[in-house]
């Protein structure tokens, strides 16, 4: 309980396309210039600045000194952070602390992305996927894309819960039912589950309509201290809680019922942190970058028992209208993949009531969540529009 | 030419990587044993690999299926479309990444039997036992 721990008072986008719009610096000094602007702030104001970018982008799109393009005055806080998925909410935390010791009074966090060509050949997403230790051991199996380990965990996932393809339908309509009011989001055309059922496979058990949609573009936030939130022109939304978690073992074992991932770790701490626990979230903003990893989030962390977030999606809990509203925007499968910045900006749209035509009822504490590597990866963020959770 | 020469994207392998690559070349499946406990350790486990006194078993090639994906989707030239990739578990313990050769793929089933099995050109692979 207590004081928030920082506040976000700044968000900004570049143009999003699946089209070539500029190279990853450009959309990310584009969001960065944006989030500046909306927080009413002109770039010597901010004195920090962290950097993420997908893992599989060349180091080299967005270096350091990208510092050089916006106009900052000399820099208090400066990195680039790299935990694949995790990495946008871990820049988040980081500059929360940073705030906290007063390390910087005002911190801009970006992600950038434009690995999406326009041939769509994909084939910036197929990457070897390395699972059981030993380098390129997949490479003679054809393990090729995120989707693979995605789709072997499903697959357990079903065999072990008695999950059905439904289940993942269920959990891509209901997305799909929030991207209908959101102008922002790439996919906005209704289907049913029989629609759903007869789409193409990718991997099997996943289908193209249980997959983000990749996007370039780029999202920025500005953090500040939470003394300092009501100075700025959009309401502020406060960090309460943050947390992160790691498995111990890499790889397989994230897909072994034995290890498990990061999630406990990081919603424990997250919870922990902000004095509440499960029960009290109200809504959620998820990386479900495969339908399959938003169920198996929404257990992770609490908001329903193992093996029932199926059936919990089914019930409409998580569409328009629903107790639990999640991923509002549409979340990676219907809006747009920008790694943890997805979850990120719409919570903060939310949080500020900004929500327009796709505005929930409630959403008093959110909890936000990045992933990466094949769920190894956790963090976790606990947001809300009030001062005081309690 | 063998396999740790092949790689097509040449990056270092560890000591212990290409131990076990070697037993691969030469036809022979085994993991990574905790000489003094008998705990069997799997290839991700690199720093108990370190600090324990391992020994290399031979595994006896019974496994079972713990996972597998279909891919559909063509991502490279080499590998047409359907095929699957299986997550197997050896009955000693550890896992890992290889496919079910079968006629019947629609017949893959969690928890089946699976035996290891060389192709000719030296690829583990496993089928249905």
């Amino acid at each position: 309980m207590g004081k928030p721990l920082s506040s976000i008072v700044g968000l900004g986008f570049s143009q999003f396309s699946r089209e070539d719009i500029g190279s990853t610096r450009d959309l990310a000094i584009a969001a960065i210039e944006a989030a500046v602007r909306d927080a009413g702030l002109d770039a010597d104001d901010l004195d920090g600045l962290l950097i993420t970018r997908s893992s599989s982008a060349p180091a080299h799109d967005l270096p350091l000194n990208i510092r050089n393009d916006l106009g900052f005055k000399a820099l208090r806080l400066l990195s680039i952070v790299d935990a694949e998925g995790a990495s946008a909410v871990q820049a988040i935390q980081h500059a929360t602390l940073a705030l906290q010791n007063d390390m910087a009074s005002a911190v801009v966090c970006v992600f950038a992305d434009a690995r999406v060509d326009s041939s769509a050949s994909g084939a910036a997403f197929s990457r070897i996927m390395s699972l059981t230790g030993i380098t390129d051991w997949e490479r003679q199996y054809g393990l090729y894309g995120a989707i693979g380990p995605y789709a072997l965990a499903a697959r357990r996932y079903m065999a072990r819960y008695g999950a059905t393809q439904a289940d993942f339908g269920a959990y891509a309509i209901a997305c799909r039912k929030w991207a209908r009011k959101n102008p922002s989001a790439f996919l906005r055309k209704p289907f049913s589950m029989e629609d759903y059922l007869a789409s193409r496979w990718v991997v099997e058990p996943l289908r193209m309509l249980d997959c983000a949609y990749a996007v370039n573009g780029a999202i920025a936030v500005v953090l500040t201290t939470c003394e300092r939130a009501m100075d700025f022109p959009r309401p502020p939304v406060y960090v309460h809680g943050m947390g992160q978690g790691h498995s111990r073992l890499t790889g397989l074992p994230a897909l072994d019922e034995k290890s498990g991932s990061g999630a406990a770790g990081a919603a424990a701490q997250a919870y922990s942190m902000a004095g509440i626990g499960p029960g009290d979230i109200d809504m959620c903003q998820l990386y479900d970058a495969f339908s399959y990893l938003g169920l198996q989030l929404l257990e992770d962390y609490g908001l329903c028992k193992p093996g029932e977030a199926g059936a919990f999606v089914a019930e409409g809990h998580t569409s328009p209208g629903g107790r639990l509203p999640v991923n509002t925007g549409g979340g990676h499968l219907s809006g747009f993949y920008l790694q943890g910045m997805t979850p990120v900006s719409e919570a903060v749209i939310q949080a500020r009531g900004a929500g327009a035509e796709r505005q929930a009822g409630h959403c008093n504490a959110i909890l936000v969540n990045g992933n990466g590597g094949q769920s190894d990866y956790h963090a976790a963020l606990i947001l809300s529009p009030h001062r005081s959770l309690t | 030419m063998n396999r740790l020469d092949s790689c097509a994207s040449p990056r270092p392998y560890s000591g212990f990587e290409r131990q076990f690559l070697s037993f691969i070349d030469r036809g022979e499946l085994r993991y990574p044993r905790n000489r003094l406990t008998g705990e069997p350790l799997g290839l991700m486990e690199r720093a108990a690999s370190r600090t324990a006194h391992i020994e290399w078993v031979m595994a006896s090639g019974k496994a079972s299926l713990y996972s597998f994906a279909i891919y559909h989707q063509r991502y490279v030239a080499e590998f047409e479309p359907p095929y699957n990739v299986a997550h197997v578990e050896l009955e000693e313990g550890p896992c890992l990444i290889s496919t079910v050769l079968t006629d019947t793929p629609r017949l893959l089933e969690i928890g089946m039997p699976l035996r290891a099995r060389f192709e000719p050109g030296g690829r583990l692979v496993f089928v249905p036992a």
